[in-house]
């Protein structure tokens, strides 16, 4: 007899759902705390299940009643401390919860379904329990009969311990099947009714995460808002309509602006009512790794942190695999076992750390553990025999980048394939799927400290924003995630820079070999007609470790999207990940950037053999550096060293607002400092259009942007820098480029003429008094004098106290005299004594031996980076990336214990 | 037909006192058929949702509450303010009229069998109806026009 009203059933299956959500984890906070338990908790879980037995009565689901019922009646005893569960016990009431989830989720049929074996169980604790109840001789445990005594059992700290419960067993039936497995021989009435071997209960329990929800609870503020919202699209409309038929002309824009707002306003609030707390995926992790901890026989503590963090709701789907498998890829590959771990003096119990948080928009999840980490030269060697890459590949590959090997296809760290984690897929598919969401993922280990893998997701799939471009006449969408940089290659440099290499095209990019695709071949477009006076357009694009330029016919401008997925007959289309309509009501595809190389065999490696070039055909210059060739008037070039700027930005010009004679950007949400070259030095006035870029540079943890109304382009530049032709503030030195007189721009000198306020607590950074003796102490031996003022400008940006040597013969002699240093920084060539003699002196004197050296090169050789090694330089840098050096010399400076004042300096 | 309720919300009817008194039915397998009619008649909580009085969640509530308290459901109702008194007297009273009589319970029991209950039935309506065949209900008799007998 169920019942008639099935908005009633189903209101009840949500609010019985709810109810249970976090039951395994209760039971398992529980069963750990033993005799500590906490009854308030038992309470609540018995509340629950109490509820939820009496609402299904009302409603007739009979089957959920029972077994509701066996299971409160345990849950009773153990509330009233008549019972103590053991993991013996919880594994009954564990596998009763799942059942009566699963009866919840296919309510319809509830009824119908057999839930003796799990009443029996339960009931069979409870009558266990009951018997013991009257004579109770507390005394002499042991000598009462097995069956008795199991649930009695304090529960043991950890849930390795349950085998050892299986020793004295059932006297209920004598019988022991000798292949059931532990959990079912710990149970120990297991064969009162039945003697075949259960797995079915193993088996189907798994399946109760995966269907997705098809209810959501939203705050009812929310829902007001929204309300709220569509009331005012629909007076929107009106006025709309009003003045479409008055034609006013001013009116009719004043509408549109007010349409617009209401617009963001309301997927914003919709977007909202998707948002779900990320803790809904991360509650079923501990039953996993408790239940696979023990079948592994290791001892894990799952640490959660971050669960309400809040996601779209088809993010929290869509990850719930990948994260499984790399939890259990944790306990079962990162985790050593017990014994190895007290060996190598770790504790017993290892540590799996889950944990969410916001960071720059994104959320990010951090999967760590504390065990064996993985070995890069392993790693090495195992993609060495899986043929992924060469020998000289290995060799000239850094540790991180071996590392992430484990994501590429066909690599798989477990030694065998277990069912637990390997299950015949690897990490490359984590990755894929990761990065279907429009994420990344990425790794750290430490050999013998533990493996964190980082996971990095949009907040939402519905809206992305994304470039338009086109190509064979149509025009396509390009997620923004993918995009690495915009390269436009005019025609007469067309033959240089592109060429034809084993049947596809390459770019010479900055010194590296892109690979090109062009978009018409791999969407099977006809081609425009060849027209060698065009500018080849190029979108560098990126998925995973694959990296190649999309040739197509030209750019558009970046919309926020609207992801619309593809019918079920367009499935197979690889390269296409969904579609969107434009603007203009003209639909386009949304490219899938690593369908689209898959689909022209474009192999991760290409893009590492190019690098191997690099080093080796590298101009042995010491200047050649990445330059941003700007101008400001159309007469006068300048250049930005790239190593300084964070991001470039294309904005319209009424997005500059002045206020009190400073200009400010208005972006994002937050405005941003501007300056403008003219400002600060003797140069002509800006020309300014509708659109122009503001190139952005960090500053003391303060983000600046410098307004270039013309950007000429990126490139990588040897010669000889003038720093005496314009001798000025803010300019660090000149060259000659493409005939044209250029000034460098000291970035940080320009903000200081601009702002001297901002410097004011700086104020001569290398005063001893204003130090504090914590602030690490660099020292740094280059002879060139626009390197020096570069590279000292990022690392007191970074926190750092710098000292500056001419030469390697001034950096000894500054040791000599007692200078206090934590890590040297050294460029190679230098007058008097070189980068490596100076090394060699240094490592070679005991009283500095202990200190790291980075060597900075410009793309040096190989050979010179082996010789460096030999003398005993610690790590090698690019000269201006800042970012790697900074990472470097913080890396270096942690490992003993220093870390930058940078809080100080801000 | 005969609709009597009685402050206990189950309906004892004189006839099928009658029949105890007379000896057809045991004092033993009266009780049993009073509780069968107790446990027959639908429960409380489901009239409640059925009709509206409480939401679902609201029943969550109530029975959460009557976990730790153990009172039945309607006074839990009450003491969370989700039923008034008189809300909750309706439902009582809906939930009596919707139980089945006693004698239906004696008959599912199996206490008596048809024929026997059909011939008392009419033996009864015979004794206790006035010239004008209207039933003499309880406050019209004389306490002792039953118990004397």
């Amino acid at each position: 007899m169920s019942f008639e009203d099935a908005d009633l059933v189903a209101a009840f299956v949500v609010e019985s759902l709810e109810h249970l959500a976090d039951i395994e984890n209760q039971l398992l906070t529980i069963e750990g705390a033993g005799q500590e338990m906490d009854v308030e908790l038992v309470n609540t879980v018995f509340r629950a299940v109490h509820s939820v037995k009496g609402a299904a009565g009302f409603l007739g689901l009979q089957t959920i009643n029972r077994l509701a019922h066996s299971l409160e009646n345990v849950l009773n005893l153990v509330r009233n401390r008549e019972l103590i569960p053991t993991s013996t016990t919880v594994d009954v009431m564990l596998k009763a919860a799942d059942s009566l989830r699963q009866l919840l989720e296919a309510v319809d049929s509830s009824n119908d379904v057999d839930v003796t074996e799990h009443t029996i169980k339960l009931d069979a604790i409870v009558r266990a329990e009951d018997a013991l109840a009257v004579p109770v001789i507390p005394a002499k445990p042991k000598e009462k009969s097995a069956s008795q005594e199991t649930p009695k059992t304090p529960a043991p700290a950890s849930v390795s311990a349950a085998p050892p419960e299986v020793a004295h067993v059932k006297p209920i039936a004598e019988v022991v099947e000798p292949d059931t497995d532990v959990e079912e021989r710990s149970t120990p009435i297991a064969s009162v009714s039945e003697s075949r071997p259960d797995s079915s209960s193993n088996t189907t329990s798994r399946k109760v995460d995966v269907a997705p929800e098809l209810n959501i609870r939203v705050p009812v503020t929310v829902l007001d808002r929204l309300m709220n919202l569509a009331g005012e699209l629909v007076l929107g409309r009106n006025q709309l309509l009003q003045t479409i038929e008055n034609g006013d002309r001013a009116a009719l824009e004043s509408a549109a602006a007010g349409l617009d707002q209401v617009t963001s306003e309301l997927q914003e609030a919709i977007m909202q009512t998707r948002m779900q707390p990320i803790g809904n995926v991360f509650g079923k992790f501990p039953r996993i790794v408790r239940d696979l901890s023990a079948k592994l026989g290791k001892q894990c503590e799952l640490q959660i942190e971050g669960r309400e963090v809040e996601v779209d709701k088809s993010i929290i789907e869509a990850i719930s695999d990948p994260l499984t498998h790399l939890i259990r890829n944790s306990v079962d590959h990162g985790l050593e076992p017990p014994s190895v771990r007290i060996a190598s003096g770790k504790r017993a119990s290892g540590n799996v750390i889950l944990r969410a948080f916001h960071q720059a928009g994104k959320v990010r999840i951090d999967i760590q553990d504390d065990g064996a980490g993985i070995n890069p030269a392993f790693i090495r060697e195992k993609a060495q025999q899986k043929g992924l890459i060469t020998a000289d590949q290995a060799a000239s590959m850094s540790d991180r980048e071996a590392l992430r090997l484990i994501f590429a296809p066909g690599f798989s760290t477990a030694q065998a394939v277990t069912d637990v984690s390997g299950r015949g897929v690897g990490m490359d598919v984590v990755r894929t799927n990761i990065e279907k969401l429009g994420g990344s993922v990425d790794i750290d280990s430490i050999v013998g400290r533990g493996t964190t893998i980082k996971i990095t997701l949009p907040l939402t799939l519905a809206i992305i924003p994304s470039l338009i471009v086109q190509g064979g006449g149509s025009r396509y969408a390009l997620p923004q995630v993918n995009i690495v940089e915009l390269v436009r290659v005019r025609s007469d440099e067309l033959a240089k820079r592109v060429s034809h290499i084993k049947g596809s095209d390459v770019l010479r990019l900055r010194g590296s070999l892109l690979p090109l695709l062009h978009l018409s071949d791999a969407l099977e477009l006809p081609h425009r007609p060849k027209d060698s006076t065009r500018p080849l357009h190029v979108v560098v694009v990126e998925a995973g470790q694959l990296r190649y330029g999309l040739v197509v016919d030209e750019m558009h401008d970046s919309e926020e999207i609207v992801v619309k997925p593809l019918g079920r007959h367009l499935k197979q289309c690889h390269y296409i990940a969904g579609a969107t309509i434009l603007g203009d009501g003209e639909v386009a595809l949304i490219l899938d950037v690593a369908g689209i190389a898959s689909a022209a065999n474009l192999r991760v490696d290409e893009g590492r053999d190019s690098n191997l070039e690099t080093m080796l055909e590298a101009d042995a210059s010491d200047n050649l550096q990445t330059l941003l060739l700007f101008r400001n008037h159309s007469s006068e070039q300048f250049a930005i060293p790239m190593g300084l700027v964070s991001r470039i930005e294309r904005v319209r010009a009424d997005q500059i607002d002045s206020v009190g004679g400073q200009e400010l950007l208005q972006f994002r949400g937050a405005s941003l400092t501007l300056l403008r070259v003219e400002q600060v030095i003797r140069a002509r006035a800006a020309e300014l259009n509708d659109r122009l870029y503001v190139v952005v540079f960090d500053l003391r943890g303060r983000e600046v942007g410098l307004i270039v109304p013309l950007l000429d382009d990126i490139r990588r530049i040897g010669g000889k820098i003038d720093v005496m032709t314009f001798h000025e503030k803010g300019v660090a030195g000149s060259m000659v480029i493409d005939g044209h007189a250029t000034r460098i721009l000291d970035l940080y000198e320009l903000s200081r003429l601009a702002h001297p306020e901002w410097f004011v607590e700086t104020e001569n950074p290398k005063a001893p008094s204003r130090t504090k003796p914590t602030t690490p102490k660099l020292l740094l031996a280059e002879d060139s004098k626009f390197f020096q003022r570069q590279v000292v400008g990022f690392l007191e940006n970074a926190g750092y106290d710098v000292t500056v040597a001419e030469d390697g013969q001034h950096a000894l002699d500054l040791l000599e005299d007692g200078l206090e240093v934590h890590l040297i920084i050294t460029d190679i060539e230098m007058p008097r004594i070189d980068g490596l003699e100076f090394c060699r002196r240094v490592k070679a004197d005991s009283r500095w031996s202990q200190l790291p050296v980075i060597a900075l090169t410009s793309l040096a050789g190989t050979e010179d980076i082996r010789r460096g090694y030999e003398v005993g330089v610690t790590d090698y840098q690019v000269k201006m990336d800042r970012e790697r050096l900074i990472a470097s010399v913080s890396d270096l400076l942690a490992a003993r214990g220093l870390k930058a004042e940078k809080g100080t300096k801000a | 037909m005969f609709r009597n309720f009685n402050t206990a919300g189950a309906k004892i009817m004189w006839f099928e006192l009658s029949l105890v008194e007379r000896g057809i039915v045991s004092a033993d397998d009266f009780v049993m058929a009073l509780r069968q009619q107790l446990v027959a008649r639908p429960p409380f909580g489901r009239i409640a949702i059925a009709e509206g009085y409480l939401t679902v969640p609201q029943l969550f509530d109530v029975l959460k509450r009557q976990a730790d308290t153990q009172e039945p459901v309607g006074e839990a109702a009450v003491a969370l303010g989700y039923l008034t008194i008189s809300q909750l007297a309706e439902i009582l009273m809906k939930q009596s009229a919707l139980a089945g009589t006693l004698a239906e319970s004696l008959l599912a029991t199996g206490v008596v069998d048809e024929p026997t209950l059909a011939r008392e039935r009419r033996r009864f309506l015979s004794e206790n109806m006035d010239v004008s065949g209207v039933y003499l209900s309880a406050r019209d008799r004389e306490p002792t026009a039953v118990g004397t007998r």
